[in-house]
């Protein structure tokens, strides 16, 4: 299971949280959660879409657990807003070169989760539901939006896909 | 998904590959801290599950001794299996000579795991149809052992993806069958910890809880076999390795 699906626990996990190191803790608690949980585990959904829901509420509880015990806000949608991602300059200067992530990073910040889910992930809008337990008709609204914002500032831009 | 959209995904891929994750990748280093905190959770979770157990035991065997009284008070019927089970549907799993009556009787209660209603099926037949005749069910049962309990669980039975069946012998405890659909291939082998066993051509995995108790997985053709119960190992595998399509293919 880790073989198969690690990388992209991790990767999710950093997408939230905006640290290697935290990504790690993360991926680590969301596989012994899955581990603990495996023989319930009841192939309603696939293993991919079970092991990402678990692993990001390991990163909500972890940003609450910051919330609480820091004064700086955590908010996972705040990440992409102020890109601790990019801290280092040489991630700056990748991202400067970037056409599709300059843009998201422009919107609004609860449209980056359901582009991050539904791009990368490439989940339906019912996974995304039920990943981030919300409404499939919320996540369709979210999802709607962000791809029409996305392509009017790719349009501003100059960018015709 | 149109053109357009499709475009937008494979840049967004590759320009977070780029940005955000690059050189990010779930390394030997971190699988292998991961297998060790899953050898120290191991025992830890056992004596979790022990400590409940000695909770709940003493107030179980009380609701037992009171559901006992109450039984002998209004009366029993003959035969409460007949209701439920009809005599002939599970013929390869019962023993020669035992009466399935001697059973226990099927309980009502909502699914106990709180994963969807159960409904009780009165047939093995009834079971297969819910996986689309692909069921495999144990041709050989321990002597002593009769299947008491055939449920399915689901929202509804149109949509049930788990079967249980229960096998209980009258001084010798029990065992579970729980068959569980997966909309994909299920990972085979030990995904989590355990011995790698092999059941005839497939991969399984057995799990030894500190109680004694056994578990054994096996994942084939979408779906999910969890053989438990108080059994020694080897007579747990003997009866995966029969797991076999009854009356056919």
């Amino acid at each position: 299971m880790m073989d198969r699906y690690g990388t992209a626990v991790l990767r999710t996990a950093y997408f939230y949280l905006g640290d290697r190191h935290l990504a790690e803790d993360a991926s680590q608690e969301a596989f012994l959660r899955a581990y603990r949980h495996w023989p319930r585990f009841q192939g309603k959904s696939r293993v991919h879409t079970w092991l990402t829901r678990i692993v990001i509420n390991v990163c909500r509880d972890k940003m609450r657990l910051k919330r609480t015990s820091a004064e700086e806000p955590t908010d996972p949608i705040e990440l992409k807003g102020t890109p601790r991602i990019s801290v280092e300059e040489e991630a700056l200067a990748r991202l400067s070169r970037t056409v599709i992530l300059q843009q998201v990073l422009k919107l609004p910040a609860h449209y980056h989760e359901v582009l991050y889910l539904y791009y990368y992930l490439e989940f339906s809008t019912k996974e995304i539901a039920e990943v981030i337990d919300l409404p499939e008709g919320t996540v369709r609204g979210r999802l709607h939006r962000a791809r029409q914002l996305l392509g009017e500032r790719l349009r501003e831009e100059g960018y015709t896909p | 998904m149109n053109d357009t959209d499709g475009i937008l995904r494979e840049r967004y891929a590759k320009e977070a590959d780029e940005v955000w994750f690059r050189d990010l990748e779930m390394d030997e280093r971190l699988k292998s801290s991961i297998r060790a905190q899953l050898l120290t959770i191991e025992p830890r979770r056992k004596r979790r599950n022990a400590a409940w157990r000695r909770r709940v035991y003493p107030l179980a065997s009380a609701a037992a001794v009171l559901i006992l009284i109450a039984a002998l008070q209004f009366g029993i019927p003959d035969n409460p299996l007949d209701t439920v089970i009809e005599k002939g549907n599970v013929e390869s799993n019962v023993p020669e000579g035992t009466d399935i009556a001697t059973g226990t009787p099927m309980s009502t209660l909502m699914d106990p795991d709180g994963v969807g209603g159960r409904r009780a099926m009165a047939s093995i037949e009834d079971a297969k149809a819910v996986f689309a005749g692909r069921l495999l069910v144990p041709a050989y049962v321990p002597d002593g052992f009769v299947l008491t309990e055939i449920s399915a669980y689901g929202e509804s039975e149109a949509t049930a993806d788990k079967i249980v069946l229960r096998y209980t012998a009258a001084d010798a405890g029990e065992f579970t069958l729980a068959a569980s659909l997966s909309e994909e291939q299920p990972v085979p082998g030990c995904p989590n910890g355990g011995e790698s066993i092999r059941i005839g051509d497939e991969q399984g995995c057995l799990q030894t809880a500190a109680d004694g108790s056994n578990e054994i997985y096996l994942t084939t053709d979408k779906t999910v076999y969890v053989l438990t119960g108080n059994l020694p190992a080897d007579q747990l595998t003997a009866i995966a390795e029969t797991l076999t399509i009854p009356g056919g293919e």
